[in-house]
């Protein structure tokens, strides 16, 4: 692996070895074959599938929480012995509605799931909710606490059955607080002045319309008019409530980083004097070690008492369910008076039915008096605050109020991003695209077909009549030879590849909600290249991805290519020791499969753990979030991929390098030619011809870089890092299935692929001659 | 000569400074899974290791307590394998035609297979959702092989036939001449000789197939269900990322395909590019 010989092993020089091990080889191929295929049956030997009735239970519940859950389906599976069977899933949270609303319609997926019930609107338009009578209920109707009932209702229809409800509270510091908890936010500023340094105020998830909501609806703030369908998010007082984030952050009463894992954290260092969160977060750390934290309501907001989004944590029944009797046995099992009473006593929950209040003193919670202040806490966010609206329309506010919030909390212009809201509203009010006529469309493909047969057919001619396919005839190794070994090739690689690209193809001519399907011709395509000019420069945009993966490619290319040809030429002089060293170093990152890599860059990006920070803490970095701003975000990206891209260029250079003659460039040298020169006049002629084509492919591979834009910034900030790639899998799988449109996007890339093809193609050709 | 001692050193500086760039994060990684999970908050912690990361992502159960590690194992290496044994048994007779026999559309289609190549595999899964799920395959580990074969046969065609041209012509025209059919020759000169280069295109396209996440995630619901990559991005993928286990983890997957990567690494740049250029 030394220096020279990187030529390829062409003629099969190191194949079949002899004697022993070859032997070795085959038995070793043969176990793992034999393990592979005896895996599957060997597991579930090991723990057979219990019998009865199977209910899939879909729920993104974590910690405590989760372990309450599995303890009681637990217990219910001992009590229904071989008649039903629950089998929970943890389904991360960011990809769970869209999970949901995939696989029910295809006749996959759970039978039950758990979710908050702020959802329901656009979960019920793609039809992955039953109806549900009131006599479905656990309780009598008029049991729960107000508001409830109609929280999981849709169109007046029941859907859901309500297990707990979490609105927000304050936990406060009371070392830093000792005479009670933050009465109203017009304290905060005295507080300021009065707390040490790096000690804050307030801390909580301030880029998040939830956790932002006390503020929000203090100051009268409502998401939608009266009729419930325009959008009321950045109008009256409430606009002002956007800007807080911002000041606060500036004024030091919030930290530098605002995200949740940072507020918990100072929190529990005892950094921070409120934190606003909800009953689902119990301290852990110095400030619980110490009993320093206490649990209160929401403080004022000015003089108006706070309450907060209230999302009801429900259960809901696939209408696709394979046995709804058993699987409305096991919801009413976990909704039913004792399953609240467990979450109240486990996790100090606040039951849903009215009646359980009034024992709730009797009951013994293991956080002892803290329970029934959570629950208190709980009551007052509701009476307060709202049940979270849950239409369709609601589920379009979250992300662009994120923008809008992060803009602040960045420091960005919040009118400007509050217009790039406005109109990502603006398109979600109007209702599905127009239906197209079909029948134009219609013509167009036959006339498109005809010409691509014409065009085939005159490929076919011409390479019939080519002067290779008269050679080959004469060889024998013409036309119907070549069928049987090539035609299951063909037949497959069609089958697999090109009926993706058509069916694509295809689906970029419709508008798909709701699980349908309209025709709507070439609207997908006028949204995306023709947007409105205001919308064209923001992210999210078609020209905003495109110029943001040029400069992307561009950037990577040249930096791989440069890193790479540099420390191969430094790695090829003679003496140079360590040589085969330093090359297996060097090539290591293109060994690790780049999804771990990405992953790896994160943490090393991430604002705490991160080892970034930590080598730059003398510079003021600490607990600098990279994912804040474009520049930094794409510089994460950039380092992660030139780490893991440049190993190839140097292969590459290297191999290329050992096929110059030391005699040429001696002589050089001995000729008094310079360093410069003899580069420019005998190295880089000889690594041309090999560097061109890696540079054509290293540049697709970056174009089509998924993994490290998707896993390192995840597109961050507002999807302003996001490439066409990550931009076209976020259409269809995470803003809302909008498959007709992600089809147009992967039409459009596959356009841009096949232009760049060509064009290489041609600068191949022009640089052989 | 003076310069020529500068020349060392600098030339060895620059190469420990970038040594030192690629090692960091992986060393990083190593003592992120080697540290106790809690003890990642306090910067000037003391480093104690412990191996307590790495029992958390061996011993991992389900509900069930089925051993999570070793199905999801067993899940990778049958996607994977299948896949791969799929690609190159479909590939190897194609590779053969289209690098020695010629028909009409020979060109054309070899165009076709390179384009597919630079289509990113994330993109097409739009249409593969609903292919599957009129297949009926939706959420399967069929299904997801399926997926998986998109990429692994146009690949596998590529690789195997960069290798058959670089047998030298004369070989099979000189069988040819004296009356061997062309059966004969694929299967009696030619598979002989580019054993060695099989071998390489089923390690990469086994490699390929292990280390995807994304369609992974994408179709498949089922915890019994994951392959390996799936259940690492979720380690962090969350709100409250477990960083030492995914590290853990990370170093167990990575090994193995390193150390592959290692042994056919000459092979396949040469494959690699060969492949891409021709045609």
């Amino acid at each position: 692996m030394s220096g020279g010989g990187e030529e390829p092993t062409d003629e099969g020089s190191a194949g079949a070895p002899s004697g022993p091990w070859r032997w070795i080889k085959i038995a070793l191929l043969a176990l793992l074959v034999l393990g592979v295929i005896l895996v599957r049956p060997l597991t579930s030997a090991l723990a057979p599938q219990p019998a009865g009735i199977h209910v899939v239970l879909w729920h993104s519940q974590r910690g405590a929480e989760r372990d309450l859950l599995e303890e009681q389906l637990r217990r219910f599976n001992a009590s229904h012995e071989g008649q039903i069977v629950v089998e929970p899933l943890a389904v991360p949270e960011a990809s769970f509605k869209d999970k949901v609303r995939r696989s029910i319609p295809h006749g996959a997926g759970p039978d039950l799931f758990i979710r908050p019930h702020n959802e329901i609107g656009e979960l019920d338009a793609s039809g992955v909710l039953a109806r549900l009578a009131p006599t479905d209920l656990p309780d009598a109707p008029d049991d729960y606490v107000k508001g409830l009932l109609d929280g999981v209702s849709v169109k007046g229809e029941l859907v859901g059955i309500p297990l707990t409800y979490k609105g927000l509270l304050q936990f406060y510091n009371k070392r830093l607080l000792p005479e009670g908890p933050l009465a109203s936010t017009k304290d905060l500023a005295a507080l300021r002045a009065r707390l040490p340094e790096k000690t804050y105020p307030l801390v909580y998830d301030a880029t998040s319309l939830f956790f932002q909501s006390p503020f929000f609806l203090g100051v009268g703030g409502k998401i939608f008019d009266e009729s419930g369908k325009q959008y009321r998010l950045f109008d009256g007082p409430a606009r002002a409530t956007f800007d807080w984030p911002g000041t606060w952050k500036k004024t030091g009463i919030l930290p530098p980083d605002v995200s949740y894992n940072e507020s918990t954290r100072l929190f529990e260092a005892g950094q921070a004097a409120v934190l606003v969160c909800g009953p689902w977060y119990t301290p852990h750390g110095p400030v619980d070690a110490q009993n320093e934290w206490e649990i209160a309501p929401l403080f004022d907001i000015g003089d108006e008492p706070g309450g907060s989004f209230v999302s009801i944590e429900s259960i809901f029944v696939s209408p696709r369910a394979h046995d709804r009797r058993a699987a409305l046995e096991v919801a009413q099992f976990l909704a039913g008076a004792d399953g609240q009473r467990a979450r109240y006593e486990a996790l100090s929950l606040p039951p849903v039915s009215t009646s359980l209040y009034s024992t709730l003193d009797s009951l013994a919670p293991k956080a002892g008096q803290r329970a029934k202040r959570l629950a208190d806490a709980q009551r007052h966010a509701l009476e307060h605050g709202v049940v979270t609206p849950s239409s369709t329309r609601m589920g379009a506010v979250w992300t662009p109020a994120l923008d809008v919030l992060s803009a602040s909390v960045a420091g960005r212009d919040v009118d400007k991003a509050i217009e790039a809201a406005r109109y990502t509203l603006d398109r979600v009010q109007d209702e599905g695209m127009k239906p197209s006529d079909p029948s134009l469309y219609g013509i167009a493909l036959v006339a498109l077909l005809i010409f691509g047969t014409m065009l085939v057919v005159r490929r076919v001619r011409l390479d019939i009549a080519s002067p290779a396919a008269a050679r080959s005839r004469l060889m024998g190794s013409w036309g119907s030879v070549a069928v049987p070994y090539v035609v299951p090739g063909i037949a497959t690689v069609v089958a697999l590849v090109l009926v993706p690209v058509v069916v694509s193809a295809g689906m970029s001519l419709f508008d798909y909600r709701g699980g349908h399907f309209t025709f709507v011709g070439f609207t997908n395509f006028r949204e995306i290249l023709l947007p409105p000019m205001a919308r064209a420069l923001e992210a999210r945009s078609f020209y905003f991805a495109l110029g943001v993966t040029v400069l992307w490619t561009l950037v990577n290319v040249v930096l791989h290519v440069a890193i790479g040809v540099s420390l191969a030429l430094l790695l090829r002089p003679s003496y140079v020791r360590f040589r085969t060293l330093y090359r297996l170093v060097l090539i290591l990152p293109w060994a690790i499969p780049n999804y771990i890599t990405a992953l790896m860059w994160k943490g090393m990006f991430h604002a705490q753990v991160g080892a970034i920070n930590r080598l730059l803490a003398p510079f003021g970095f600490e607990g600098y979030n990279w994912f804040d701003h474009f520049g930094t975000a794409f510089f994460a990206n950039v380092v992660t991929n030139t780490w893991l891209g440049f190993p190839f260029m140097m292969v590459v250079t290297l191999g290329a390098l050992s096929s110059i003659p030391t005699e040429l460039e001696e002589a050089a040298t001995l000729d008094g030619a310079s360093r410069w020169h003899r580069f420019k006049a005998i190295v880089l002629p000889h690594i041309k011809p090999a560097l061109l084509p890696s540079v054509l492919l290293g540049s697709v591979w970056t174009f089509n870089m998924f993994n490290v834009v998707y896993l390192v910034s995840g597109g961050e900030p507002g999807s302003q890092t996001d490439i066409l790639v990550s931009e076209a899998y976020r259409w269809a799988f995470e803003r809302g299935e909008r498959y007709g449109y992600a089809a147009a996007y992967s039409v459009l890339i596959f356009v841009f692929l096949l232009f760049y093809g060509r064009l290489t193609r041609r600068l191949e050709a022009k640089e052989a001659t | 000569m003076k310069t020529r001692l500068r020349d060392i050193v600098l030339t060895h500086l620059v190469l420990l400074v970038a040594s030192f760039a690629v090692l960091y994060p992986v060393l990083w990684v190593v003592r992120l899974a080697l540290s106790a999970e809690g003890g990642l908050n306090q910067a000037g912690g003391e480093f104690r290791p412990t191996t307590e990361n790495f029992h958390s992502f061996f011993f991992a159960h389900d509900f069930h307590g089925r051993p999570l590690f070793l199905i999801q194992l067993g899940n990778s290496l049958l996607v994977s394998g299948t896949a791969t044994l799929f690609g190159v048994l479909c590939a190897l007779s194609a590779a053969y035609g289209f690098s020695r026999l010629s028909f009409p559309l020979r060109e054309a289609g070899l165009r076709g297979m390179l384009v597919s190549q630079m289509f990113p595999a994330v993109v097409t899964g739009v249409p593969l959702l609903f292919i599957l799920d009129m297949l009926g395959l939706f959420g399967t580990t069929a299904g997801l092989v399926l997926v998986y074969a998109t990429s692994s046969v146009p690949f596998s065609i590529w690789m195997l036939k960069g290798y058959f041209d670089s047998i030298p012509k004369d070989l099979d025209e000189a069988a040819r001449l004296d009356g061997a059919s062309s059966f004969l020759i694929f299967r009696r000169i030619m598979l002989p000789l580019v054993r060695p280069g099989i071998g390489i295109t089923a390690l990469f396209s086994f490699m390929t197939a292990y280390n995807e996440f994304i369609m992974a995630s994408l179709f498949l619901d089922d915890v019994g269900d994951y392959t390996l990559p799936v259940t690492l991005q979720q380690y962090v993928g969350g709100f409250d990322p477990s960083w030492g286990i995914f590290a853990a983890g990370s170093l167990v997957l990575s090994l193995p395909i390193v150390l592959l990567f290692f042994y056919v690494q000459k092979q396949m740049v040469g494959g690699l590019v060969a492949g891409a250029v021709k045609g």
